[in-house]
């Protein structure tokens, strides 16, 4: 990879840690609204936009979904929460199914939204931490 | 499938002989039907083998498993976890829904059943 477009890769990781923050932002006031399937579908995509932070950060720009799925597990195995990270994301993937599905009663659509919220927190997290 | 009914009292999977089996004996019995290429069985007795670990869980610290939601953030609460439990809920719902949704890519399923086996000898 050059210098060239992995400055380029940071400067991304920005912008998908800014969206990440909006996504979830925008997620938080549907579900105030009651609009519990839309929200799932944007916390979802919070989540995305916290992988893509964190690995475009790393100079990584994993595109599909499997690809961040593996660089997330490769990354959280060097990672005490390991666990905790691989079940967040999936309970984002459960909200987006959801969205689609809607599948989730209103104690499972609660535990899915919390793990993933606290997934969304925790890779914000390590992202700021991984700032330069 | 209702999420709030524990394994030892109301299992769906409806044998009387499944409801009264351990978590490990349920990890075993979905490791069979993984191998033997049933994803979806081996999806619900993954889900199973995690209620029951719940349950253990609950009757260990003297806590109510009626509501496995409740109970998950309860455990969160007074370990100090952020979502220990509750994520590692997340997943095993996943899971109880993939055997009937079959939405689960098999890397999915693979990395949700590795996650179940860890909690489960974590809790035993």
């Amino acid at each position: 990879m050059t210098q060239q477009s992995y400055r380029r890769l940071r400067r991304r990781a920005l912008l998908h840690s800014d969206a990440a923050r909006r996504y979830w932002h925008n997620a938080n006031t549907l579900r105030s609204q009651g609009e519990n399937a839309s929200a799932g579908a944007l916390l979802y995509e919070a989540a995305k936009s916290c992988i893509n932070a964190v690995a475009n950060q790393q100079g990584i720009n994993p595109v599909k979904t499997a690809v961040k799925f593996r660089f997330l597990q490769s990354f959280a195995a060097a990672r005490a929460a390991e666990r905790e990270l691989l079940n967040g994301w999936r309970s984002a993937e459960s909200l987006h199914t959801h969205a689609d599905q809607f599948h989730l009663n209103d104690g499972g659509f609660s535990t899915a939204y919390s793990a993933a919220q606290a997934f969304i927190s925790a890779m914000l997290d390590i992202y700021h931490q991984e700032q330069p | 499938m209702n999420v709030a009914t524990p394994a030892a009292s109301k299992s769906k999977s409806g044998a009387e002989s499944e409801s009264a089996m351990t978590p490990q004996e349920y990890l075993a019995a979905a490791e069979a039907a993984l191998a033997s290429d049933r994803p979806l069985e081996g999806s619900h007795l993954l889900w199973l083998a995690a209620e029951a670990a719940f349950v253990r869980l609950a009757q260990a610290y003297r806590m109510d498993s009626a509501d496995l939601h409740r109970l998950a953030r309860a455990l969160d609460k007074k370990g100090g976890h952020r979502s220990r439990y509750v994520g590692q809920l997340g997943t095993a719902q996943a899971l109880m829904h993939n055997a009937v949704l079959d939405y689960m890519e098999p890397y999915q399923l693979e990395s949700a059943g590795e996650s179940v086996k860890q909690f489960v000898s974590e809790v035993l």
